[in-house]
């Protein structure tokens, strides 16, 4: 690829574009460290967890740890697809996204360290619906992205990565942490990490809203590829989510188990349920708008991209 | 008064099948097949099945495992004699799973049920 022209040197930077709003805002929001937070108190919590509670919250950090560094690894061919299509305001913003994507893995990586579980292998919990998710479809449409940067390959990218695996496992997986540790008083320094992790994923799922839209505005105004890509992948979805409860489930059901954790399996996946059908919901708010221009000054004067 | 001698994994396997075939029904509930790999001075396979043949301990792979559990002899005899329970074992590194961990929690409510 050779460059042609460059945007700001003929101009400038488009002040006004959605995701040059969003690049703003995640300057001023992203600025956490992982290192800075602190594990003292998570230290002696763990230390006085009976081992049936240690394993209760182990599938949770086996799914984030897995999860943060497979999108971290997978980001870097949507990054290259906004380039090449010139897209100089998106690719600013996903170079946030990428940093806040390496945080998000040192972050679990630095906690399991911490708690002395640095060489134990948690793969055993990765179910079958999660390696499908996880180990396969994930890479396999971002990976497609290296040689079609088509908007059905894009639409799928972002579908898989933003509104499955971060909008609904992702959001799903906090709302059980903060479940299972808040009520149990439990663990603090890693609850305020996933507070940080939430409010990046914000705007994430902002980035792959507006991708999302912005292409079948253009290119598929039914929003069909969107809607049967996420119904598709949904069953694994949930079953990433049924698996992780019926562990618990299981685990509460024996009579050795000593365990004053608490998560209610069924909240759980109707927390889930609602996530599909929020981010659903939030892509087709979409198929109002006739051009790409009218959804931009929708968002402008909505202000949904404030930067503070 | 002799010396106590160890007895050999096959032995305790034998034992397991033993306990298991008496009393077939404590296991109902958690079939499947729950495979061992055991380090000691070489590595060693045996089979705990449970399904609808009714319950026991095998030498060697006789069937697809649906979760296989890895960890040296002296700890396996351990689980069994009750000092190790499996939960402590994997969350120490002494056992590693893989396959179904559903089946795997289920395991030492196997062990529990019967006296080895």
């Amino acid at each position: 690829m050779t460059h042609q022209h460059f945007q700001t040197v003929e101009g400038v930077l488009n002040w006004n574009a959605p995701l040059y709003r969003l690049y703003e805002k995640a300057k001023q929001n992203g600025k956490w460290n992982p290192r800075d937070i602190d594990f003292t108190q998570d230290k002696i919590d763990y230390e006085n967890m009976t081992e049936d509670e240690k394993i209760t919250i182990a599938p949770l950090i086996a799914s984030f740890s897995a999860g943060e560094e497979a999108v971290t690894l997978d980001i870097l061919p949507m990054v290259q697809v906004m380039a090449r299509q010139g897209r100089l305001e998106d690719t600013m913003f996903l170079t946030t996204f990428m940093f806040d994507q390496a945080k998000h893995t040192e972050l679990f990586s630095r906690w399991q360290e911490e708690m002395g579980l640095g060489d134990l292998d948690l793969s055993a919990f990765h179910s079958d619906s999660y390696k499908r998710i996880f180990y396969e479809k994930l890479p396999e449409a971002m990976e497609r992205l290296n040689r079609d940067d088509s908007p059905n390959a894009v639409i799928k990218a972002a579908t898989v990565y933003n509104m499955v695996v971060e909008g609904i496992l992702a959001e799903t997986g906090y709302y059980s942490f903060r479940e299972i540790l808040k009520k149990a008083n439990l663990l603090p320094g890693i609850l305020q990490g996933i507070d940080y992790l939430n409010q990046d994923e914000g705007r994430h799922l902002q980035f792959g809203i507006y991708t999302i839209q912005r292409l079948s505005i253009e290119h598929d105004p039914s929003f069909n590829i969107f809607n049967d890509f996420i119904d598709e992948l949904w069953p694994d979805a949930l079953g990433v989510i049924e698996y992780l409860t019926s562990l618990y489930d299981l685990q509460m059901a024996q009579d050795w188990t000593e365990s004053k954790l608490q998560l209610d399996s069924e909240k759980m996946k109707q927390y889930a349920i609602r996530q599909y059908e929020i981010r659903k919901k939030q892509v087709n708010r979409g198929s109002s708008y006739q051009r790409v221009s009218e959804l931009n000054e929708s968002m402008i004067r909505n202000n949904s991209l404030r930067s503070s | 008064m002799g010396e106590f001698v160890k007895p050999t994994i096959g032995e305790v396997f034998q034992m397991i099948d033993a306990a298991i075939k008496h009393e077939p029904e404590k296991t109902t509930g958690k079939e499947g097949v729950y495979q061992f790999n055991l380090q000691g001075d070489t590595e060693v396979t045996y089979q705990l099945i449970i399904d609808e043949e009714g319950p026991r301990a095998v030498e060697g792979k006789k069937k697809d495992a649906d979760v296989t559990l890895i960890m040296k002899e002296d700890n396996f005899r351990k689980l069994v004699e009750g000092t190790l329970n499996p939960t402590a074992a994997f969350m120490s590194g002494k056992l590693k799973v893989k396959g179904n961990m559903g089946l795997a929690l289920k395991l030492q409510t196997v062990l529990n049920a019967f006296e080895f």
